[in-house]
């Protein structure tokens, strides 16, 4: 094995049990030195001591595991002083897991539900012990989901959605206007919450791939990958290198789907059909590439636990270099066009603009916080696959508006393209897979797998027992970002607000789960 | 099985309103393929509509989650008479990974009545752009092809019935 290659074993997260009256000080602490927020998770320990856990999972830059910051509550009062005033990062995470666990963070600021359905009834939480997977109670009388709006003469509320105009996911928007501009926006998300994190539960690790590949399609690689990292680190199993080479393809490429799809989408906010529908035909170039490369347009069933399920033969690899370089010289060509436009950058300049201190407060992830100046980006933050190697660029602007985060998929793109020209150069000889090593079957622990999918830090959170999954939880980099959209927004003209959306363009699927 | 599709009923132009009931999104990136340069469905007479009140077809995703069972039921209702429904995907034809759960439903038949199915995970839009154009008279076979015309690989599909557990 070459030198600094991590491996599996030795990036299991540590685990730092505190009191619950100690927690919003040892997250304090953890911040100031320098940690990163990845996730949390609660998990029910039912008979096993009548509990809940609470995990607070933190990442520092390097080679270092993920550090946990745990502490328990009673089955029979289930709450704890909400994190926060010191973590406002964790405020979707904490009300996620009240309506799914009914562990309530005292102090919340905002205690309304985020994921369960309006005619689900109270008390009733489907990721407990005991509520079966298919639980179907009937439709409870509910007061239902309020939007939280400004008030005063003159103020307009108009709602939109779920269902919309488009053909884009649904999602729910209660914009509160004074004539065309936006003073408050609310959002209601989760129309689209399949249960993915209980249907998980009881299924051996290796049967989770065609449910995690279709958490969302413009993540599927990366929560392939992110997947595949949690059960290797907890069955303790290292990747050879032609499936680390071969991985770092596959993110990479589904990087340049996403950025191409998104770069079409901002001019399709600003009426500029032409660049919209170039961009349009790139897109499908790029899926097709896909197809023809590893079998599938989005790359559904090619990462599992152990390397790659697809290999890459040298001839289908010059092809998709070849292809690549004609795709990345034709985006090259949009790019300019569409940066040179006056009419089109003066709708980009100076609308959505999103706050530094504010991304960095409730840990914004991915392009969106990497406009805003922050440097945010896992393939560089934490070695691994052929990123340590190639050591990707990051980049940044400091604007944090649409222009920011157009201009910097653009520059993206393009270091994408260099990383995977590289790549396809010589991908390394042997084996794309491996076979579990001996117990994996039967592994148990806890893993963290961390993936940089096109929006930003995708992290599951894995716990294992008997090679069963007994807890799965996603925090997509989707999830992170929704609240921030609604920090970019006000000030605005609603007529910007589908250009401010396709800035952003996150998943809705990704962060329902 | 909903009453097979009347015939004559979309003749030249079949204008279609999308809902995502729960899918993974891949569903709708084929289905906005077809506005595209690449697929071009408006040349064939298919057209995307903003409201369900001009629509003759309504399109279904996912596997209809309770959330959006409401919104589903009330925007097939705002679709004018007659009106067909197309469920788009595996998802929506029942097959999904997470049917049954306590969120996901088991597809759009039994929620709505479903006058054909286009299957896939997702559907290629060569393959949505064929079905559609077989609700349509210029749809008869023997009509032109359409460029890009591979079926999606089978790799990665779901088994039939999903994952979830009694």
């Amino acid at each position: 094995m070459s030198a600094g290659q991590i491996l599996a074993a030795e990036v299991r997260p540590s685990i730092h049990e505190v009191a619950v009256r100690d927690l919003g000080r040892a997250l304090a602490e953890r911040l100031a030195s320098g940690a990163r927020y990845l996730t949390s998770a609660v998990a029910d320990e039912g008979a096993a001591g009548g509990h809940f856990r609470l995990d607070w999972v933190f990442a520092r830059p390097g080679a270092a595991p993920p550090e946990i910051v745990r502490t328990h509550v009673p089955a029979e009062r289930p709450e704890y002083p909400s994190v926060v005033p010191v973590l406002p990062a964790a405020h979707w995470d904490e009300r996620e897991a009240q309506d799914l666990f009914g562990v309530v963070p005292v102090g919340h600021p905002d205690p309304r539900r985020l994921v369960l359905p309006d005619d689900w009834p109270e008390g009733l939480h489907p990721l407990r012990r005991g509520v079966p997977l298919q639980a179907c109670p009937p439709a409870a009388p509910h007061p239902g989901w309020a939007a939280r709006v400004a008030l005063g003469d003159g103020v307009v509320v108009m709602p939109v959605g779920p269902v919309h105009a488009g053909i884009i996911e649904s999602g729910h928007f209660a914009f509160s206007l004074m004539g065309e501009t936006i003073l408050h926006l609310d959002v209601r998300l989760f129309w689209k919450h399949r249960g993915l994190e209980k249907a998980l539960e009881g299924l051996p690790w290796a049967e989770a791939g065609p449910l995690l590949e279709r958490t969302c399609v413009g993540c599927s690689a990366s929560h392939q990958a992110a997947w595949s990292e949690a059960v290797e680190q907890v069955a303790g199993w290292d990747l050879p290198p032609r499936a680390r080479h071969l991985r770092t393809v596959l993110l990479e490429c589904e990087r340049l789907w996403n950025h191409i799809n998104d770069v079409a989408a901002v001019p399709a906010g600003t009426g500029l059909t032409v660049a919209a529908m170039e961009g349009a035909a790139l897109k499908e170039r790029m899926l097709r590439a896909q197809a023809a490369a590893f079998g599938h347009r989005y790359l559904f069933g090619t990462i599992r636990p152990g390397g790659t399920a697809v290999d890459l033969p040298a001839d289908a690899s010059a092809r998709l270099r070849r292809e690549l370089r004609a795709i990345r010289a034709a985006l090259a060509r949009l790019g300019q066009r569409m940066l040179r436009h006056p009419g089109f950058m003066d709708r980009l300049r100076g609308t959505g603009v999103l706050p530094a201190r504010i991304a960095a407060d409730l840990g914004a992830v991915g392009p969106a916080a990497r406009a805003s100046g922050l440097a945010a980006d896992l393939r560089v933050d934490r070695p691994h696959l052929a990123y340590a190697e190639l050591a990707p660029a990051v980049v940044q602007e400091d604007a944090g508006d649409v222009a920011a985060r157009f201009s910097l998929r653009l520059r993206e793109a393009e270091v994408s393209f260099e990383l995977l020209d590289r790549l396809l150069r010589g991908l390394p000889a042997g084996p794309f897979r491996t076979e579990p090593p001996a117990g994996a079957e039967t592994a148990g622990g806890l893993g963290v797998g961390a993936s940089e999918s096109p929006r930003g830090a995708n992290v599951h959170y894995v716990e294992l027992a008997e090679g069963r999954i007994a807890r799965y939880r996603v925090r997509s980099a989707s999830f992170a970002n929704w609240p921030l959209l609604l920090q970019a927004v006000p000030g605005n003209l609603i007529g910007d607000f589908p250009l401010i959306n396709k800035s952003f363009e996150l998943c809705y699927a990704c962060c329902d789960r | 099985m909903a009453q097979a599709p009347r015939g004559h009923l979309l003749r030249r132009s079949l204008q279609f309103r999308h809902v995502d009931a729960g899918s993974c999104g891949g569903c709708e990136s084929e289905i906005a393929a077809l506005m595209g340069p690449a697929y071009d469905a408006q040349r064939f007479g298919i057209d995307v509509v903003a409201s369900p009140r001009h629509a003759d077809v309504l399109t279904v995703s996912g596997p209809v989650t309770r959330q959006m069972a409401e919104a589903l039921r009330r925007t097939h209702e705002a679709v004018g008479e007659p009106r067909l429904v197309v469920s788009v995907g595996d998802c929506a034809a029942g097959r999904c990974p997470f049917a049954g759960t306590y969120a996901a439903g088991r597809g759009v038949e039994g929620v709505l009545p479903v006058d054909a199915h286009i299957p896939g995970c997702p559907p290629s839009p060569a393959e949505i752009l064929r079905h559609l154009r077989a609700l349509m008279d210029r749809g008869a076979p023997g009509g032109p092809p359409v460029a890009g015309d591979e079926p999606q690989s089978a790799r990665g599909r779901p088994a039939a019935g999903g994952t979830a557990r009694a």
